[in-house]
């Protein structure tokens, strides 16, 4: 069957909360009967069949991620989420001080094992609904992170962040989710996949190759993924053959694939939509830079939004983020310069 | 011709009032009588009406200024009438004058605030600037008042040097007054007013806490009486507190020897908390503590050993040296580990709280925290949260009356934390922090009530530290007076004095108890010195469950 994002998400906390009665939502707006479905449609009328776990919470992202963290502790499995992931600077005490470090500071005798959802990307929606906040994470030990670019690695992956033990941040990007009616949004592209009836889970901590390709690596994730492929298509014409790595899992992320993917090209393009400064590229251009720099026929390259705040215009926040036409640039100069 | 508004007589003891605010703005229409501006005297702070009516043409005299009666303040004109070159010209003159005297004033205080010779001369406003320049008169005639001015501060800096600590203080007239008739020294009162400005708000509370600390102890809503209670709890509470008091006061010893790493934020006088609120919880409840978690820790079953193991960072501690003082806890015991982030605590034991209510369970979850928790965002939405989904929580605000080194008064207008609990539809409750006895009714009723599914409870306790805030803290922000005061409400020996009382305690056996808690002390400390350092390549342990951490 197919489905969007929206839906594969959607059916995937349906059937957690049907196999396991230990599971349950907690959010703003997420089961108000005639409401939204959470701020993108995902948990849409799953209060009809889960009355007492769908918690529909005031407006306090610090209370919500508390609550959330004390359930877990206590053996419960809460997916908590915000209606846009800007929102999780309130909580970040509790994500960061809490949820990630409880368990060591217990010197392991607990576990917090929490699924927070949180929607990214930018969106015309400016500078405090619009970002990608999977850096800031990056830099906290305790988590893992995780951003599924298809409805099928949807499914999968909130499968096993409701299974793992260990706190699991799942971001979402909101022109993927192809959320309908009032809720869908301008520039959506199609991210549905063909949803197999058997159950499967997706391992956390694995990347995919959605491309094969020989002349460069182009590592992304989420919408960047979709952008990467559109610029590799342009490029084929052109004669560049391009490899696209979807991470999937950005903390820990797939070092095996992506370091046998870049000895194989020798050049790495790294795409992002988070601002260049402290982003997820420079984490893991470093990586390969301290460890398989001899495989390197080009110097590790990132293409990443600039370093300033989510702008509104839509012409300023055309300037601002990649696209596939930027990232085909780049790429072309890479080859180019390096040949 | 407009009418030039005069400061009115408004004291028979003092010419001079302080300008507090203008009620009208230039331009208004103003009724004969009607109130103009808000000025404060030596006894009240009272309004000035308007003379006449008419329209507000220029208003003069500033916020903060002490005004001397007959000084003119604003010019009101007719109805309809407007502000011309002429009138503007008589304001300049008026404002003029009024820059030479407050500039002596200035420079006076100036002088005896510095203790020095202000060189710079007071900088005009624009306006008055452009006066000054066209009459040069009155320039000669500043410069020879400049002269005589440093003649006279000359002099007034010897004086000054003598008195100076009165000089020093901003107070307004009245406030003075007040403090005269009390005896009150200012320097005692932090001014919370615009320049450290002491107002009557600040006196009323500093009198107000003056007489709290010479009144009886607080109300009790509950009688506390021993009665209630069984002798093996009362017994159980007392050896409590004492193993809490010596283990405290142990460590201090080993932390000023430098035997023992890292900080320690000590319970020393607020053992009756712990103690009473523990002694009403089961075995499968669960609390959760803060930055300062010794006395919950002990009061909850964790062991001796396993604390003070954990404070000297060995692998035998209660959360293998990962933790160490702020983080305190076993959840097998029922206490989370501590939470050092003030007021985290809080919107966790929801969580915990609505898993107990999810899963049917009659257990009940404990925040322990402290007044200064109350100022956080994380209470405010925790308490809400609490109320809305009745979950059976409690949440103990150990009032010890500072936030480190601040004064809960200071950062907070109401004086009971307690009040905070209606705001959230939430039952509160006040119980005396320094009796166990009654610790333990209130916490006893509140618990109880979480249990049987009617809801949490904020329930505020009133204590004190009678020790410093961390490490090497000697408590200089308290005055002589309160920390005597709350010495002699010590929560130990009093609850030791009543027992004997009673005939529940005998003096050979309470000697005997503090032996035997002494040598269990001696023992921790032995056991946790013994005990061996955690392997380093245990950093990399127990932070994810099915996953190595990454390099």
């Amino acid at each position: 069957m197919r489905m969007t994002i929206a839906e594969a998400l959607r059916k995937a906390i349906h059937d957690e909360m049907k196999r396991d009665k230990r599971v349950f939502c907690i959010g703003e707006d997420i089961g108000i009967p005639g409401g939204f479905g959470g701020a993108f449609t995902v948990t849409l009328g799953l209060e009809k069949e889960f009355r007492n776990r769908i918690i529909d919470t005031p407006i306090s992202e610090t209370g919500i991620f508390g609550v959330a963290c004390g359930a877990a502790v206590m053996g419960l499995r809460p997916i908590a989420d915000v209606q846009y992931g800007d929102f999780l600077f309130c909580a970040m005490d509790q994500v960061c001080n809490q949820i990630a470090k409880l368990r060591y500071m217990s010197g392991g005798r607990i576990k917090v094992p929490i699924v927070i959802r949180a929607p990214v990307g930018i969106t015309g929606r400016g500078a405090q609904h619009a970002q990608s906040l999977e850096p800031f994470f990056l830099s906290c030990p305790g988590l893992k992170i995780v951003a599924p670019s298809t409805a099928y690695d949807a499914m999968g992956l909130l499968k096993s962040a409701v299974r793992d033990d260990d706190p699991v941040m799942i971001f979402e990007h909101k022109l993927l989710y192809g959320s309908k009616g009032a809720r869908s949004e301008v520039g959506t592209i199609d991210a549905s996949s063909e949803i197999p009836e058997e159950e499967y889970t997706i391992p956390i901590g694995k990347g995919v190759i959605r491309k094969e390709g020989t002349d460069i690596t182009i590592i992304a994730h989420l919408l960047m993924v979709h952008y990467s492929l559109s610029a590799s298509e342009m490029l084929q014409s052109e004669g560049i053959s391009c490899e696209v790595i979807d991470l999937r899992s950005i903390w820990p992320f797939d070092k095996k694939l992506i370091f046998d993917s870049v000895k194989k090209t020798g050049r790495v393009l790294i795409v992002e939509e988070s601002s260049k400064q402290g982003g997820i590229g420079a984490e893991i251009a470093s990586q390969i830079a301290e460890e398989i720099p001899d495989y390197l026929l080009a110097p590790v390259k990132r293409i990443a939004s600039k370093n300033t705040p989510v702008p509104f215009s839509p012409v300023l926040e055309e300037y601002y983020k990649p696209t596939p036409e930027k990232i085909a640039d780049a790429v072309r100069n890479i080859i180019e310069e390096y040949a | 011709m407009p009418s030039f508004v005069k400061m009115p007589s408004l004291s028979q003891t003092t010419n001079e009032v302080r300008f507090i605010r203008w009620l009208v703005r230039e331009g208004d229409e103003v009724e004969k009588g009607q109130p103009i501006c808000e000025v404060e005297t030596d006894k009240v702070i009272t309004e000035v009406e308007s003379a006449e009516s008419g329209v507000v043409l220029k208003l003069i005299a500033e916020p903060e200024a002490i005004i001397p009666q007959g000084q003119v303040i604003a010019v009101i004109g007719k109805k309809g009438e407007k502000l011309t070159p002429e009138i503007l010209k008589e304001v300049s003159k008026i404002t003029s004058s009024m820059v030479k005297e407050t500039a002596l004033k200035d420079e006076l205080k100036e002088t005896s605030k510095n203790g020095e010779l202000s060189k710079e001369k007071p900088s005009p406003k624009k306006d008055e600037k452009k006066i000054l320049k066209q009459e040069k008169t009155i320039e000669k005639e500043a410069n020879e008042n400049q002269r005589k001015l440093e003649s006279q501060l000359t002099h007034m800096k010897q004086e000054a040097a003598e008195i100076k600590p009165n000089i020093k203080i901003k107070a307004s007239p009245m406030v003075k007054n007040i403090a005269k008739k009390h005896g009150i020294n200012l320097e005692e009162i932090k001014g919370t007013g615009p320049f450290g400005l002491i107002t009557k708000r600040d006196i009323d509370e500093y009198l107000k806490s003056k007489r709290k600390l010479q009144e009886e102890p607080p109300k009790k809503s509950i009688e506390s009486r021993l009665e209630d209670i069984d002798a093996d709890k009362l017994l159980w509470m007392y050896k409590k507190m004492v193993e809490i008091r010596q283990f405290e006061e142990r460590i201090r010893f080993l932390f000023l020897e430098g035997k023992m790493p890292g900080t320690i934020h000590q319970y020393i006088g607020m053992e009756a908390c712990a103690v009473g609120v523990c002694a009403a919880l089961q075995k499968d409840d669960v609390i959760a503590s803060t930055h300062r978690p010794h006395g919950h820790a002990l009061a909850k079953g964790l062991s001796m050993k396993e604390i003070m193991a954990e404070l000297f960072g060995r692998v035998t501690g209660c959360c293998r040296g990962k933790g160490g003082s702020m983080h305190i806890g076993n959840i097998d015991k029922g206490m989370l580990p501590a939470i050092a982030i003030v007021g985290a605590n809080i919107p966790i034991v929801v969580g915990i709280a609505l898993a107990f209510k999810m899963r049917g369970e009659k257990r009940v979850a404990v925040s322990f925290f402290g007044d200064g928790a109350s100022n956080e965002g994380a209470f405010h939405e925790g308490l809400n949260m609490a109320a809305v989904y009745n979950v059976p929580a409690v949440f103990v605000c150990e009032n010890n009356q500072y936030g480190a080194s601040t004064p809960l008064k200071i950062v907070t207008k109401i004086e009971n934390i307690a009040d905070r609990g209606s705001c959230y539809g939430m039952r509160s409750d006040i119980a005396d922090g320094m009796d166990v006895v009654d610790v333990y009714l209130h916490a006893k009723q509140a618990i109880d009530s979480a249990r049987n599914g009617l809801g949490p409870t904020l329930l505020e306790l009133k204590t004190f530290r009678l020790c410093g805030h961390s490490r090497r803290d000697p408590c200089k922000y308290m005055s002589e007076e309160e920390k005597e005061y709350w010495k002699k409400r010590d929560p130990i020996p009093n609850f030791e004095k009543r027992l004997i009382e009673k005939n529940i305690l005998s003096a050979e056996k309470a000697q005997k108890i503090k032996e035997k808690v002494e040598q269990e002390v001696e023992k921790a400390v032995k056991y946790a010195e013994r005990s061996k350092f955690p392997d380093p390549e245990e950093t990399l342990q127990g932070l994810y469950i099915n996953m190595e951490v990454p390099e």
